[in-house]
């Protein structure tokens, strides 16, 4: 027993890191209950009187119309990408090995995950604004396009390895078209593939800043949450309790949707990582 | 008749919509960014005329550049080394069985959740009333003032604030590399008597190369790239010391009005990803099992 690991050094590595991860959420949550004043005061303490004021100022300054466009914008492009990415997946993966067409068409389709986004950047927000699509559903359709090259690239492992073209074969015997195929068995085979996909885009489109920077931030109309947290925190330099309480809202949406998926959260990180 | 087309083209009709909006919305800003870099365009008016590689060499005498070259690179080997280092320790220590280790995968990961933005905002807060209250109390110096202003400490803080959240996804990455090693080999290294100190350097680390190399490529991109919490930390500040690549090719353009200019830095900062992942990719394949 004399090589057994002593683990006080790993519990103890993991103490100080969780207090360090901690400390922050802590302080953003008690502020979000103090009034400005309090929170210059006594940072570190816990509300000597407790007020709900920085809430109901954000209410009175529209956060409800900023959630819902965030709530929009992500429920409508992860709709949009589960339906779309799944049928180009699963064409690539039957026809690849066959025709050198789409092999090109999947390496035009996947070129993305190495462009980094500040390289079209400028000429997107440039092309938008000809294009008259500064707002909701303009940004969407670039969460879309965006989210194509890692999504589809993970969709044709999955199918390739997963769902064989005996069922496809077997399909064909029973008179199915491939359309049908692909509806009826293909498309619900990849339930966990959904998953991953649901959260990596949630947590990308959620958080997102710059594209909305870029694209809503002229009409305070169209804003997402973390632009009026972003746009607020500049208005209210010196009044910022209300600030933490944008950034409570924000938080806790998200962790209820990680708390609900935490376990394919972890997963899906991992196999997104892997691109 | 419509039966027969689909059923002989279902494989394109699949790829419609994909290849359409990648035309529209990746390839054709793509080309008309690189096009652009050859111009003197504002960005304000409708025209400009085209000057040859005239940015492209003013980008390697320009001041701010070099700036910002400087601190990119000491930012992205600051979170490369400290993603892979504190990624594989947080990872091993998760790795070790402790009862509670759910409970801290939980809370490790939890800041990966979080918005990039927020994180900045809410450092900026602590930097600004928080730190300094400890300084008062405890009467260090150093402390006092917000340690973002101070320009021999606002690397070290913005550094920080990038790895308080960048630490998360490495270290699900590493944990998942220590638990693909095959118990057997762990049982047999235990049989020979090999000590910590040889099972990490000699089953461990080689296992983990294939995680090192992907976490490397990740921190390298998102180093060259930061922008949304830097930008809202310090916006560059002070004195341009922490402006990245990616927050020029932004200042750049919307707020000096040079969008020619500001495409050509883009351009660069693309190849410079690409020759140093070219360069990451040869040399891991050397140190792979």
């Amino acid at each position: 027993m004399k090589n057994k690991e002593n683990k006080l050094p790993h519990l103890l590595l993991l103490i100080i890191g969780a207090i360090l991860i901690l400390i922050p959420i802590y302080l953003t949550l008690v502020s979000s209950f103090k009034d400005t004043p309090q929170i210059m005061q006594h940072f570190f303490s816990l509300p000597k009187h407790f007020t709900m004021d920085n809430y109901t100022r954000l209410i009175e300054d529209g956060i409800g119309k900023y959630f819902f466009n965030s709530i929009i914008i992500s429920v409508v492009s992860i709709v949009l990408i589960i339906l779309i990415v799944p049928m180009a997946a699963f064409s690539i993966a039957r026809n690849i090995s066959r025709k050198t067409a789409f092999t090109i068409m999947y390496a035009l389709l996947i070129l993305g995950i190495f462009v980094p986004f500040q390289v079209i950047m400028l000429p997107i927000t440039n092309q938008m604004t000809a294009m008259g699509l500064m707002n909701l559903p303009g940004l969407i359709l670039l969460y879309l396009t965006y989210a194509i090259p890692q999504t589809l690239f993970l969709y044709v492992g999955y199918i390739k390895l997963s769902i064989p073209e005996s069922l496809d074969e077997a399909a064909e015997i029973d008179g199915a078209s491939k359309i049908t195929m692909f509806v009826k068995i293909a498309f619900p085979l990849m339930k966990p593939m959904h998953a991953t996909t649901l959260i990596l885009n949630a947590l990308w489109i959620w958080n997102d800043f710059l594209l909305p920077l870029l694209i809503l931030n002229r009409d305070d109309s169209f804003w997402t949450l973390p632009l009026f947290q972003y746009n607020y925190q500049g208005q209210y330099m010196s009044d910022f309790g209300p600030s933490f309480a944008s950034y409570v809202i924000g938080i806790i949406t998200i962790t209820i949707v990680y708390l609900f998926f935490q376990r394919s959260i972890i997963s899906g990180m991992s196999n997104g990582a892997v691109k | 008749m419509k039966d027969k087309f689909i059923s002989k083209y279902w494989g394109y009709l699949f790829l419609l919509v994909p290849i359409i909006l990648q035309f529209i919305f990746f390839y054709l800003p793509t080309i008309r960014g690189v096009m652009f870099s050859f111009t003197n365009w504002t960005g304000l008016t409708d025209n400009y005329d085209y000057i040859g590689f005239k940015n492209y060499t003013a980008i390697f005498s320009d001041p701010k550049f070099i700036k910002t070259i400087r601190f990119t690179i000491i930012f992205t080997i600051g979170m490369i080394v400290g993603q892979v280092s504190i990624g594989i320790l947080v990872a091993r220590a998760l790795n070790a069985k402790l009862r509670t280790s759910n409970f801290f995968r939980g809370i490790f990961f939890f800041p990966a959740v979080i918005a990039t933005v927020t994180i900045g905002m809410i450092f900026k807060q602590i930097f600004a009333y928080g730190i300094p209250l400890i300084g008062e109390t405890f009467h260090i110096a150093f402390l006092k003032e917000n340690l973002l202003s101070n320009p021999k400490t606002v690397i070290y803080a913005v550094l920080f604030v990038a790895l308080w959240q960048g630490i998360a996804t490495p270290t699900i990455i590493f944990l998942a590399g220590l638990q693909s090693i095959p118990q057997e080999i762990l049982e047999a290294a235990a049989i020979d008597g090999a000590n910590r100190k040889q099972i990490f350097k000699s089953i461990e680390i080689p296992f983990l190369i294939p995680s090192i190399s992907m976490v490397f490529i990740l921190a390298l991109k998102g180093g060259l790239t930061a922008f949304d919490n830097i930008f809202v930390l310090t916006g560059g500040g002070p004195n341009d010391m922490t402006a990245t690549l990616g927050m020029l090719v932004y200042n750049t353009a919307f707020k000096n009005n040079s969008f020619g200019y500001a495409n050509a830095l883009a351009v660069v900062l693309f190849i410079i990803i690409v020759v140093i992942s070219l360069i990451q990719q040869a040399v891991s394949k050397r140190f792979e099992v």
